[in-house]
């Protein structure tokens, strides 16, 4: 089976005849048969040479770059291999036509405040009293519908996820002061955490991205920049709180990571190399935990339902059937 | 313009129209279908000795030619009618090019067997139907809704995507 590499130690990551190496500073080599990687993910300071890019392209493998602070640099995607201008041509329509948009935007956001709101009401269930924020997510998500621009819906969803991040003290066990999310750069462990486990999502939902025929830039809530791949932003959004929020719930609440899994210095939180190798193998593990799909009929895996989200796109920007965000219905 | 019509197009037609819109539109799911693989491995594994993949036209695809017979490699007999269908319209394909072919046969290395597919005048007129039939799919907006049902879909690489989305 394909799985993720994280690499973390300094190095060379080379191609050595039709294998990946992986060359320590120490000497020490170690050898990645290139079909079981499904991309890669650096972590660490490694070198990397236009050899092996090339390499990975043939075999169509994402390579993506974080820098010290484990914030996402970028990546290395293969020269796309599916390209469909139907599709590419619907996509685009979808993001010019406002009504089109707005129904993709709309849907979106609905299925992930659900999401959200599936979250909460998993903790309100075991004691902690999050009532009154359930009840003032419905009624927010019950605006939705009425949102007539993107900078409405992007209004009602910033409320959403305030009401739901003043929930996170209450949900996560250790005393951690997090009044709100701030970014640039984080100013505590959670938003650390927050941070670096999105751009996380972020980038996974991006390799699967690849897979189709879809394009990563022509987005519809988020607006299509030139920066970022922004129709991974769009999808991630309905996935954070499946994936990344509960994955920060776990890994607080086990104290798996803690203040001593960070470097404090003086204006940032950085993880050290032990609590991101145990952060990113959880990950994984979440990713791989399977449930049986309603419509296929089979056990799919997390990161897989990102996948069948984005077929679900196509479907509806070719006109086939309309597109219902992914909702955590177990 | 009248589209090009080829051989895997042809065999789809007789398999399952949605995967046939699918196809031709590229929205191919076949990259990391593990039946695809095995019949990759089994199309460049065997008869390595043959010229193979003529491509005719740049439309169709033919495995390999061998004293005049064409020859189409697959894995299994599950989808022989569709297999039949596809050597039919290669020999149709070529005699359109004014190449005489009348036959052709089907080669099943894995089951060490063979199956001959012998060409007759009604075979025209029965594919000639069908291309009119196919361009009237492919003008479609989106996919035909008549799902197979089969027990072929299980296996198919565009399963997901063709059922992803429910209510079928």
């Amino acid at each position: 089976m394909k799985q993720a590499y994280y690499i973390f130690s300094n190095g060379i990551l080379k191609r050595n005849d039709n294998t990946l190496q992986l060359v320590y500073e120490d000497g020490q080599k170690k050898d990645i048969p290139i079909e079981r990687v499904d991309e890669l993910y650096i972590l660490g300071e490694t070198s990397v040479n236009t050899k092996l890019l090339d390499f990975l392209a043939k075999n169509n493998i994402c390579i993506h770059f974080y820098n010290y602070y484990e914030y996402y640099v970028g990546s290395f995607t293969p020269r796309e291999s599916l390209v469909s201008g139907k599709v590419l041509i619907c996509q685009v329509q979808h993001n010019q036509d406002h009504g089109k948009r707005m129904a993709l935007a709309k849907a979106v956001i609905q299925a992930a405040s659900y999401n959200i709101y599936r979250n909460i009401r998993y903790y309100n269930k075991r004691g902690k009293d999050l009532e009154s924020h359930m009840a003032r997510i419905e009624n927010l998500r019950d605006s939705i519908n009425y949102c007539e621009n993107i900078e409405e819906l992007m209004g009602v969803e910033g409320n959403i996820r305030k009401i739901y991040y003043d929930t996170w003290e209450t949900i996560i066990n250790q005393q951690i002061d997090f009044r709100k999310r701030v970014k640039h750069p984080p100013d505590n462990m959670i938003n650390s955490l927050i941070s670096f486990i999105n751009s996380l999502v972020y980038t996974k939902v991006l390799s699967e991205i690849y897979k189709t025929q879809l394009n990563p830039t022509v987005s519809f809530l988020h607006e299509p920049s030139t920066k970022r791949f922004s129709l991974s932003l769009d999808i991630a959004e309905v996935f954070k709180p499946l994936i990344a929020d509960r994955l920060i719930f776990t890994l607080l609440n086990k104290n798996m990571i803690n203040e001593k899994s960070f470097d404090v210095d003086q204006y940032y939180l950085r993880l050290k190399p032990q609590a991101l190798k145990l952060i990113t193998n959880e990950l994984d593990q979440k990713l791989k935990t399977t449930i049986k799909h309603r419509d296929l009929g089979r056990d799919v895996s997390y990161q897989y339902l990102i996948r069948l989200e984005l077929y679900k796109l196509i479907k509806h920007i070719i006109g086939e059937k309309p597109y219902q965000g992914f909702k955590i219905w177990w | 313009m009248k589209r090009k019509i080829t051989g895997m197009m042809y065999a789809y037609f007789h398999l399952c129209k949605r995967k046939l819109w699918y196809s031709s539109y590229n929205i191919d799911m076949e990259q990391d279908n593990e039946n695809v693989l095995i019949g990759r491995f089994i199309d460049e594994g065997s008869y390595s000795r043959k010229d193979k993949h003529l491509l005719v036209d740049g439309v169709i695809n033919i495995d390999y030619i061998d004293k005049g017979i064409i020859h189409e490699i697959k894995k299994t007999k599950k989808m022989d009618q569709m297999a039949i269908a596809q050597a039919k319209y290669y020999i149709y394909y070529l005699k359109k090019m004014n190449i005489d072919v009348t036959e052709a046969v089907i080669d099943y290395p894995l089951l060490k067997e063979k199956q001959k597919v012998l060409w007759s005048d009604a075979d025209a007129l029965e594919i000639e139907r069908n291309l009119l039939e196919i361009e009237v799919i492919l003008g479609r907006e989106f996919p035909p809704n008549d799902y197979q049902k089969k027990s072929v879909c299980r296996k198919c690489a565009f399963f997901d995507i063709c059922y992803i989305g429910g209510d079928l």
